[in-house]
Parts: structure tokens; C-alpha cells; sequence
């Protein structure tokens, strides 16, 4: 049997979440374009390539940061102590709570990490007009990223354990904590461009 | 009522991995995606049946993640384990309410209601039910988005875990229910990942 190819055909769109087919039509900045059926979100004209661009590598910036300078330091009677997210990582794994551990490092370190490095690995040349090189396996590998990257979760942990342990002890605010706060902001900027216009932008700058 | 028109019923595939429409004579073959050369599928494959290993699965786990101690606290006053709910018990009972229900919100009530939400949905779709689309898309959206948030627990026993391990005064160590609990969040997310809520509008286009 011949198998038949499919073809292309880059005016529709299909929305992810109810299969409802639409003619594309771009809508102006800041804007998003809601499905009709179901209310998805289809698509968006948010931030522009080189803002992002910027906005990513900023991030890694604020990400270096978080982990290098403690997040909390706890001083009771003299005695202190300070905790980085690695720092706890390798404490929750030497007291045996091994799964602890590989869930924090992923979701706060290892994820966000690669979301920021390929995010702007793929930004950095496109707003240059240049095609980034294995674009189409980056790009599927961000998707696959998005969802696992729970920095803001970790934020509101981080302002929980504080409350929690004040009433034990007096706790510091290190520069840890405001590099957290600034990595939410900055991977929620990145992580919201638009999927459609990443791709036909790719296509816009092939040789 | 939109009368909108599935993709699937005029033969058109949308690219899951860079969201480009095809059409295609053969709409159930797998074809190859002529910009990223993902493979494509016009549904998730074994959606139902997925979502229900992923349910029953945490499910399970969810028992012994209330029942078992999250931490072990060793101080002068005695060594105690606390479960999760004592935590919450021990937030209300030293006046800090705010956190106690946080903490309940987050940890017992979340994951609760992402195990319920989607029995319920997947449920209705396996019984190809045609009863308020547009609520359960919405409530999917919701499942979706509230997914991380359970991951909070985690984060602040790894943070008190690693702050208070250098006190004298206090040793704390984490316990097997935080990672039955880690287990729940993972696998709530899985099943919402593996769910196609495009089977929802399905029942009432074959109806």
C-alpha cells in the first residue's frame, strides 16, 4: 500500500485541547486568541524575540545567584546556620530521604536550568535572524521541559519555612531568596512566548 | 452553542510537538511532521487506560503519604515523627492558622482534588458522556495548572530538614511519607499528562 505523505498547511489551527479547527489570523500585542469551543488559550502576541532573548539569559544570571548565595540563614544563641538549595538537596539524600532529593534538584535545578540554557540557545539567533542549530530537537525538548520547571512553588516553600522556623529561631533573608524571586519572574517571562511564532519564525530565517 | 468543527472530522492533524496542521487522507496513521519531524497521532495513544494505571497508582500511594511520618524531630524535649496532618494540627494548634490551612490546601486538599477531578473525567470520557463540555474543559485546564502546587511540602521539609541540621538544640530528618507524598504529585501529574481531553469533545461529534 503506498503510504500517502501528509501536507502542510500553516494558515489553520487545531486547538490543542478540543481539536477545533480555525483559520489563523494574528492578533496585535498583548493580546491572546481563545478558542472558541472550549476557551484554550490558541495562541498569544506576547514578548518580543529579542526581550526574551534577553529575559533568558538574564535568568540563567539569576539562577547562578540563587544557588551560589544562601537563601535562609538561622541564628539561635549564637549558633547559625545557612542552607542553599543544593545544601538541602545533599542533606535530604544523605538522611535517606533519596526521593526528597532528586525531586527538589530536578524541579528547581536541573529543569529550570534547561529550560533558560535551550530557551536561550533558540532566542539568542532567532532575534538574530539566524536559524539555531538542532531547532526542531530543542524546541520539542523545551515542551517536553515546561511543565516540570516548579520554581515558583519553591518560592512560596522558601516564605512557609521561614514562617515556620521564626518562631524557633531569628532567620536572615540571604540574597539566595531574592535571586529566587527574580529566577520566578524571569522563567515565567520566558516560558509564556508563544510556541506558533517560535516556529514560524524558524522557518522565516532557513536558508 | 459555537458549532464549532473538529479537526479530526475533515482529516487534519495538529502536530503536538510544534502545533503545525496537517491534513492527511489517512487521519488514524501515523505520519511524520514536515516541519519537525515528530511523529504524529490524532489522539494520545491509550489515553483512558493510561490515566487510569496513573490514578490508581497514586491512589494508592496516597495512604501510606497521610499515614506515615514526613519528618523525625530529635530534641531535648523528646524525638517525635509528624505526619502530615499533625503538621497542620501543629501549625493550628501554636495560633499560626494561615499556614496550617496553607499547608492543608496544598497537601491534602490538592492532590484529593486532582485524584477526583480526574476519575471524574476520565470516567465521563471513557463513557463517552456528552454532559457539560465546556465545565470539564475548564476543570481539566484547572487540574493542569494546580499540578505543581502540591510539590510544596516537599520543599519546605527539604529546606527545614537541611536549616536545622546544624542546630544543636534540634535534629530533624525526613521520613518515608514525604516521598509516598512526592510519589502522589508525580504520578497526579502524569495522569493529567497522559488524559487527551480532546476525547471529551469526541463524544459528542460521534453522537
Amino acid at each position: 500500500m503506498a503510504e500517502r505523505e501528509p501536507y502542510s498547511d500553516s494558515g489553520m489551527i487545531v486547538c490543542h485541547d478540543c481539536d477545533a479547527l480555525y483559520s489563523f489570523q494574528p492578533v496585535e500585542r498583548g493580546y491572546v486568541a481563545r478558542c472558541d469551543r472550549c476557551g484554550a488559550i490558541l495562541y498569544r502576541h506576547g514578548l518580543g524575540l529579542s526581550t526574551s532573548a534577553a529575559l533568558a539569559i538574564t535568568g540563567l544570571v539569576a539562577l547562578a545567584l540563587a544557588n551560589v548565595y544562601p537563601i535562609i540563614g538561622m541564628n539561635n544563641a549564637g549558633l547559625t546556620s545557612e542552607c542553599t538549595l543544593w545544601g538541602a538537596v545533599l542533606v535530604c539524600w544523605q538522611a535517606g530521604s533519596w526521593m526528597t532529593a532528586v525531586l527538589a534538584s530536578v524541579t528547581v535545578l536541573l529543569m529550570p536550568v534547561l529550560e533558560l540554557a535551550l530557551s536561550a540557545w533558540i532566542l539568542v539567533p532567532l532575534s538574530m535572524d539566524r536559524l539555531p542549530p538542532a531547532f526542531p530537537e530543542i524546541a520539542r525538548l523545551l515542551q517536553f521541559i515546561r511543565p516540570w520547571t516548579m520554581v515558583h512553588v519553591f518560592l512560596l516553600g522558601i516564605l512557609i519555612t521561614i514562617i515556620k522556623l521564626s518562631s524557633m529561631a531569628s532567620i536572615v533573608v540571604g540574597p539566595g531568596l531574592w535571586s529566587f524571586a527574580a529566577l520566578t519572574l524571569l522563567t515565567t517571562a520566558v516560558g509564556s512566548f508563544d510556541q506558533n511564532e517560535l516556529w514560524s519564525r524558524s522557518e522565516g530565517c532557513r536558508q | 452553542m459555537t458549532t464549532a468543527i473538529s479537526a479530526s472530522s475533515r482529516n487534519v492533524i495538529r502536530c503536538h510537538a510544534c502545533g503545525m496542521t496537517h491534513a492527511s487522507p489517512e487521519p488514524d496513521e501515523t505520519g511524520y511532521c514536515t516541519r519537525c519531524d515528530a511523529r504524529m497521532h490524532a489522539r494520545k495513544r491509550n489515553s483512558v487506560t493510561q490515566t487510569w494505571a496513573f490514578l490508581v497508582a497514586a491512589i494508592i500511594l496516597y495512604v501510606p503519604a497521610m499515614a506515615l511520618p514526613v519528618m523525625h524531630s530529635n530534641s531535648l524535649m523528646g524525638s517525635e515523627d509528624d505526619t502530615i496532618l499533625q503538621g497542620i494540627a501543629y501549625f493550628w494548634n501554636s495560633g499560626s492558622w494561615d499556614l496550617a490551612i496553607l499547608i492543608f490546601i496544598a497537601s491534602v486538599l490538592v492532590p484529593l482534588l486532582k485524584i477526583s477531578s480526574l476519575t471524574l473525567l476520565n470516567c465521563t470520557v471513557q463513557r463517552r458522556m456528552t454532559w457539560a463540555n465546556r465545565q470539564r474543559a475548564s476543570l481539566y485546564r484547572i487540574v493542569e495548572f494546580i499540578g505543581p502546587w502540591s510539590m510544596l511540602d516537599v520543599f519546605v521539609v527539604a529546606l527545614t530538614v537541611s536549616l536545622v541540621r546544624f542546630h544543636s538544640l534540634a535534629e530533624i530528618s525526613p521520613r518515608a511519607g514525604i516521598m509516598a507524598f512526592g510519589s502522589v504529585v508525580v504520578l497526579t501529574m502524569f495522569a493529567s499528562m497522559s488524559f487527551d481531553p480532546r476525547l471529551i469533545w469526541d463524544a459528542t461529534e460521534t453522537s
